[in-house]
């Protein structure tokens, strides 16, 4: 079973304080999907997001959600 | 001696004293009504761009089963990118209406209370004011994105919104940063989602611990109970590496227990999984990520690989890294290019523009570790027109060093 986790550190080598999990635990933005649905449900939203940074993936993921699809996660461990 | 010499030497302390009963019967206030608003739900928060915009305790006032948000507007408040997630204690039932009011505007043609909604107009309005769907005591939480301008109907009224929450609520909450401190400044980071499981199931087993209720940190003292229980939730591992099908998933009032279903199947063993990554300036981990998939590659493993290069954020140009000329030769390598500053989102779509209908894309980010199998894991749980893949990663309190 391959094993995916997130590093802890940022480019410095730093820990980020605010997060002893790590900072990018569990989210929406790590997301595989096909291509085909990711369009038809219109893709990123550049127009909303595209200027800033966050939210982007929590809208995608809510999206495909919204269009019917079912999500598949599952946790991995270190 | 002077008496009125002696008052007015002593003004300045006469007022300081006067400010101070002023601020402690404030205090007093926000403190009742805090806690008529703890006794009503357990959790408000409301945030625009991952700044916090309200104080529950204080901006949210809570009548029967109606809440009224006053949100405090200022030039940077954009009214239609705020976030506001609720969560009704489980014995809750009836209607729970959200208004949006500005309590800033009064001097602009407010109505007789003096409020009005803030920079919204006639056709987005009532997009806000619309009843949110009963709440049912099988789910735990809403989460409203409200985009009304983007919208013909808000999204929140979906059916799946609930489910979807039900399921944010127990495998990984939605993250909140208040502020959000990365200084990369990824408001979603979502760096919370065991923090939020935890208090969740803390308010669970212990309902008076609430008082201790801090939308910004987190400060909790556990007991083994609470510990054991987080810690056992947590560390459901799949027996199988199969997908967990969030479809099945229940949860009970009184333990939370996470019921989950295993289906194997692989209906995707030929399709082509593209790895997308955003480069941004991150030299080393991106060395590290070619590398990885240099290695993955040789061992067998079937990707392609879209690089968003951001040519001027980026120093090194991408063509020079070590691994990316032999990566070309391994894999399908699509190369976007991005000019100017960092726009993670526009890279982002203009991959999916460039693969094809058929390709399984799959968002990875700069900062994530794998290890060879990944795209077959992708393949595994992604089902075209039926099935997304979104894993969650180090979910594992067991070093955490906060609990």
């Amino acid at each position: 079973m391959p094993l995916v986790h997130y590093d802890d550190h940022d480019g410095q080598g730093q820990l980020y304080t605010d997060s002893p999990m790590g900072w990018a635990t569990g989210g929406t933005g790590i997301v595989g999907v096909f291509v085909s649905d990711a369009r038809r449900v219109g893709g990123y939203n550049t127009d909303l997001f595209g200027n800033a940074h966050g939210w982007e993936d929590s809208d995608f993921f809510f999206r495909l959600r919204a269009s019917g699809l079912e999500v598949s996660r599952f946790r991995y461990f270190f | 001696m002077c008496y009125p010499s002696l008052i007015g030497q002593s003004r300045p302390l006469l007022l300081l004293l006067l400010l101070l009963l002023l601020a402690v019967a404030a205090g007093t206030e926000a403190a009742l009504h805090l806690e008529a608003v703890r006794s009503q739900y357990s959790e408000i928060v409301v945030r625009s761009d991952g700044r916090l915009l309200c104080d529950f305790g204080t901006l949210l006032q809570v009548q029967g089963t109606e809440a009224t948000l006053s949100v405090h507007h200022d030039a940077d408040f954009d009214p239609l990118r705020w976030m506001v997630r609720i969560v009704p204690p489980s014995s809750s039932r009836g209607q729970l209406v959200i208004k949006l009011l500005n309590t800033d505007c009064q001097e602009e043609g407010g109505d007789e209370t003096g409020t009005q909604l803030a920079h919204i107009d006639t056709d987005t309005m009532p997009a806000l004011w619309r009843r949110l769907p009963p709440v049912k005591t099988t789910s735990r939480a809403w989460v409203v994105t409200v985009t009304p301008d983007r919208l013909t109907q808000p999204w929140w009224l979906c059916a799946d919104l609930v489910h979807i929450a039900e399921v944010l609520d127990q495998l990984e909450t939605v993250s909140y940063t208040t502020p959000f401190t990365s200084q990369y400044g990824y408001p979603s980071q979502p760096a919370r989602p065991a923090r939020h499981l935890v208090r969740r199931v803390h308010h669970a087993v212990s309902s008076s611990s609430r008082s201790q209720l801090d939308i910004h940190e987190i400060r909790v003292t556990w007991d083994s109970r609470v510990r054991a229980l987080v810690v056992a939730m947590l560390n459901q591992q799949p027996p199988t590496p199969v997908h967990i099908e969030i479809s099945n998933i229940n949860t009970t009032d009184s333990s939370d227990q996470i019921k989950l279903t295993y289906v194997d199947n692989d209906p995707n063993a030929d399709s082509n999984v593209v790895f997308i990554v955003a480069v941004g300036g991150r030299d080393d981990r991106l060395r590290h990520i070619l590398r990885l998939h240099r290695a993955n590659a040789l061992q067998g493993d079937r990707f392609g690989l879209c690089l968003i290069d951001y040519v001027d954020v980026n120093k090194t140009p991408l063509d020079s890294f070590d691994h990316f000329q032999q990566l070309m030769t391994l894999v399908k390598m699509h190369h976007v290019q991005i000019t100017g500053p960092f726009n993670k989102v526009d890279g982002l779509q203009q991959c999916l523009q460039v693969l094809a209908p058929d390709d399984i894309a799959f968002v990875l980010d700069i900062d994530l570790d794998f290890e060879q199998g990944l795209a077959d894991t992708v393949r595994h749980n992604v089902i075209k027109g039926r099935r997304f893949f979104a894993p969650i990663g180090n979910l594992s309190l067991s070093s955490a060093s906060y609990l």
